[in-house]
């Protein structure tokens, strides 16, 4: 027998799989995210993430903005996760903001790599 | 300005009568509109979006046609009243958010990106982002129903790559 061409969802059926949020969604969501909590949390949550997370796009503007009383950011050296952030933009880098842990070599190694602003 | 009445059809069945205007937010819905391929007296189907999330949506660009009508009308406001207005929207919107679970906006953003309504699409994803900020990645998988997919090797590349890490 032919298929009604109407597909409806019967009363009681199980919802479908949750769809995948397609790239430049993730993309989007990122954007509005600071470089600490990209390398620290969402590059990590799955395959798609983490390839958003490496668009050289996503680092056009880094912002190493953090909590000084989060007790997490004693565990990091910010210089090198800034150096890391700095490498992802692949020389994209259009706006930085360091606040307050600039050092010469970081300014150096920053501004080696065509940044156009520097904000402190 | 015209208020000619649309139907939208969700997926789940669920009518909906909105304002041509407020339905014109969705670039997809505006461009079936101009060439012409909205029926009358039919509605449009849209396939992807279900009931409770559509009426989201349209409740959403309702508020947001009247917002353009006001801008039209005040010209010439004053800066403060400019602030004021903006104020109430940014209001209005925090509301918005705030009423749902992150499971309905993760469904209430694709169904943005699905009609192709920008506005919306950007306030969703800062609220996400605002929300899960500073969450590890395990209770980023949790909300979005995100499976862990990577390979063993794909871990330690992650663990080496991380070398900010003090201990």
């Amino acid at each position: 027998m032919a298929s009604s061409s109407v597909p409806l969802l019967m009363k009681g059926e199980e919802p479908r799989k949750r769809a995948e949020l397609p790239s430049e969604l993730i993309s989007s969501i990122m954007l509005r995210l600071g470089a600490i909590e990209i390398l620290e949390n969402a590059q990590k949550v799955c395959k798609s993430w983490r390839r958003v997370s490496k668009d050289p796009l996503i680092w056009r503007n880094i912002d190493m903005h953090h909590d000084l009383g989060d007790w997490r950011i004693s565990n990091y050296d910010l210089e090198i996760m800034c150096r890391h952030a700095v490498d992802r933009s692949q020389g994209g880098l259009v706006e930085i903001d360091i606040w307050h842990f600039g050092t010469d070599n970081l300014l150096k190694y920053i501004a080696d790599r065509f940044c156009l602003y520097l904000s402190f | 300005m015209s208020s000619n009445m649309i139907m939208l059809k969700s997926s789940d069945g669920a009518s909906f009568e909105i304002e041509e205007a407020a339905a014109r937010k969705s670039k997809i819905i505006a461009n079936m509109i101009e060439v012409e391929c909205v029926d009358e007296d039919k509605a449009i189907p849209l396939q992807n979006v279900t009931g409770n999330i559509l009426a989201l949506v349209i409740e959403y660009c309702n508020k947001h046609i009247v917002d353009d009508d006001d801008d039209v009308a005040t010209e010439e406001a004053s800066e403060e009243e400019e602030e004021a207005k903006k104020k109430k929207v940014d209001d209005w919107e925090a509301e918005f958010m705030n009423s749902m679970s992150l499971e309905t906006m993760f469904e209430l953003l694709l169904a943005a990106n699905y009609l192709n309504i920008k506005s919306l699409i950007d306030l969703v994803c800062q609220t996400i982002a605002n929300n899960i900020k500073d969450k590890t990645p395990e209770e980023v998988r949790k909300i979005f129903s995100i499976e862990n997919d990577f390979t063993p090797e794909e871990e330690e590349e992650i663990r080496k790559e991380n070398a900010w890490a003090f201990g």
